[in-house]
């Protein structure tokens, strides 16, 4: 059962049913049961025993971490180290075992070892990447100090299986949600509208912008043989608007969902095509994930003993400043390296979601003094609007590069297609050759998308300054029931649900 | 040490940090106030702060610090 499925929308109805009908101190069970039966519908129910293994090891370990904590803080030190392994074990062998059996088999080739078969083939339980996230940093949060573990393992369960959150996120953090999602919330019309409104916006994306973009992307990535130059340009940077929509798209229905019974969750993305750097773009794109990553690898990685002895060797050496930035960069490097393991256990996650990010960080920051040089010399005006475009069109650039290799077959594939987007030529009048025909789109359909994204750009440049929606409900009942209107219908009508319309397709559901 | 020489202290750290020896820092400062203080730049603050001071915060505290003034709370009562 996917979030885009007419099923979805019938159990998420009668979920919503239940939820306000149970009294309010038992809602909380409504939800871990439908989280339950979402689980079940979604994927392979033997795979929940993985699940189930995630909440217990989780539960139990956070129940001793607290006891042992102040009393014998080694003990408790054991135990956290104890409780995160499990959970990464799980995720490692389940999701990324071709990786490491990759490796294994070169070695054995080498060597008189024995190689294994490529892959185990086991069924990755859903959403392991997500809720694994979850459990460590409710496991963390707990050795810290910074909340007291939850006592009951069924609550525990919810906030590891919160099902419209299971499959793609966001990855959220226990002592911020455990009131929301534990209080049983009245109902309010409100919240009910809000969220639906958040879900129609979000299958609006999906549906109507992500589905048809897809045609162009997924037919130039096929073959990308068969194109050159500017072709590759263009799917680079569609596909950028792809799965923007499609993973934006689908946090806004997870939310939305979230939302009508009362429950907020973080969000994941801030309008991040306006970021004027790298380092920005990662802080509005997949925002829960960035965050995890600085709270629970960066800064104890930085804090660690060996940073600081490396920070104080080098002081001498080096200067200050630089001191303090070189055990920065090599903390950011193993961080990338881990983001771009977790989007996949492939050379080409590793390069293109984690590596090369990190590069254009490192040249942004180290650089500084010579960017700022330059920028004195040419006179830039930093607070004009020319400047600001050209910094979001740069930053948009490079992480339609990194996505290259996201979207591409394999590593040789994406760097087959920048080599040749950089130095072939194409045709020049691709853009009005009517190319996107043999692709299935039609000419209404690129109206339509074009449409749509300058819809999608209008609502992100008022999302800067405030709420949307706030926005429409300050307006009068014709105008507002007008937009819901042409949303609703848009959907409905220009929704792509055609034969190739597969629900499953959401990109990050993958993981 | 006094809050006074705290604020002294934390301030040449600061301008250090930032490389901008205008920077004056005040009780409700905040990231927001300062360009390029952003997650990258609060570790390394935060670290030169520790240095500074002789001093290990914990990491609950690095991460729910909201203003100067809680720093120099905080920087106060592990100094006594």
């Amino acid at each position: 059962m996917t979030l885009t499925s007419f099923d979805f929308f019938v159990f998420f109805a009668a979920s919503i049913l239940c939820y306000y009908i149970f009294p309010e101190k038992y809602r909380w069970t409504v939800l871990l049961t439908f989280s339950a039966v979402f689980f079940v519908l979604s994927s392979s129910p033997l795979t929940g025993l993985y699940l189930i293994g995630c909440i217990l090891s989780t539960h139990f370990c956070s129940q001793m971490i607290r006891k042992q904590r102040l009393s014998d803080p080694k003990r408790a030190k054991l135990i956290f180290f104890f409780g995160i392994c499990i959970n990464l074990v799980m995720l490692i062998i389940l999701k990324d075992n071709g990786f490491f059996l990759l490796h294994w088999n070169a070695i054995a080739a080498q060597l008189p070892l024995k190689a294994v078969s490529h892959e185990l083939g086991w069924a990755v339980p859903l959403g392991i990447s997500f809720y694994t996230l979850q459990s460590i940093g409710m496991l963390t949060d707990t050795y810290r100090g910074s909340v007291e573990p939850e006592q009951n393992l069924f609550k525990t369960a919810l906030f590891i299986a919160f099902y419209p959150q299971l499959t793609s996120g966001p990855i959220a953090r226990y002592g911020k949600m455990r009131d929301s999602l534990f209080e049983g919330h009245r109902f309010s019309w409100t919240n009910l509208c809000h969220g639906l409104q958040r879900m129609l916006w979000g299958l609006f994306k999906k549906l109507v912008i992500s589905a048809r973009l897809a045609l162009i992307v997924d037919g130039i990535y096929e073959s990308p043989e068969l194109y050159k130059g500017f072709y590759l340009w263009i799917a680079a940077c569609l596909f950028m608007l792809q799965l923007y929509t499609d993973f934006s798209g689908c946090m806004d229905i997870i939310i939305g969902a979230a939302e009508t019974y009362g429950i907020h969750l973080p969000e994941n993305f801030r309008t991040p095509f306006f970021s004027r750097t790298v380092q920005e773009y990662w802080q509005r794109w997949h925002i829960t994930l960035g965050a995890f990553m600085r709270d629970y690898v960066f800064y104890p990685i930085l804090r660690s003993r060996l940073w600081l002895k490396m920070e104080s060797g080098l002081r001498g050496k080096f200067g200050k400043k630089v001191a303090r930035q070189i055990p920065v960069f090599a903390a950011l490097l193993i961080v990338w390296l881990l983001t771009g393991f977790w989007h996949g256990g492939a050379y080409k996650f590793i390069l293109g979601q984690g590596l090369w990010f990190w590069l254009c960080i490192v040249i942004g920051q180290a650089g500084e003094s010579t960017w700022k040089k330059l920028r004195k010399i040419f006179k830039v005006d930093q607070g004009s609007f020319s400047w600001h475009l050209f910094q979001s069109l740069r930053t948009f650039v490079l992480a339609a590069i990194g996505n290259i290799f996201f979207r591409a077959g394999s590593l040789k594939s994406a760097f087959r297609i920048i080599l040749s987007a950089l130095t072939e030529a194409s045709n020049p009048w691709v853009f009005f050759d009517n190319f996107y025909t043999k692709f299935g789109l039609t000419e209404k359909d690129i109206f339509l998308t074009v449409i749509a994204l300058l819809v999608l750009l209008l609502v992100s440049c008022f999302q800067r300054s405030s709420s949307v929606r706030e926005k429409i409900d300050r307006q009068n009942i014709v105008f507002r029931w007008t937009v819901y209107f042409l949303l609703l219908f848009s959907v409905i009508i220009f929704g792509k649900y055609g034969p190739d319309y597969n629900p499953a397709d959401f990109i990050y559901r993958g993981f | 040490m006094s809050k006074d020489e705290i604020y002294l202290r934390l301030n040449n750290v600061f301008r250090e940090v930032f490389d901008d020896d205008s920077l004056t820092i005040n009780e409700g400062m905040t990231s927001a106030d300062v360009e390029d203080w952003d997650s990258l730049t609060h570790i390394m603050l935060i670290t030169a702060v520790e240095r500074e001071f002789g001093l290990r915060f914990d990491m609950k505290t690095v991460l729910t610090m909201e203003n100067i003034g809680e720093m120099v709370s905080v920087i106060d009562e592990m100094t006594r």
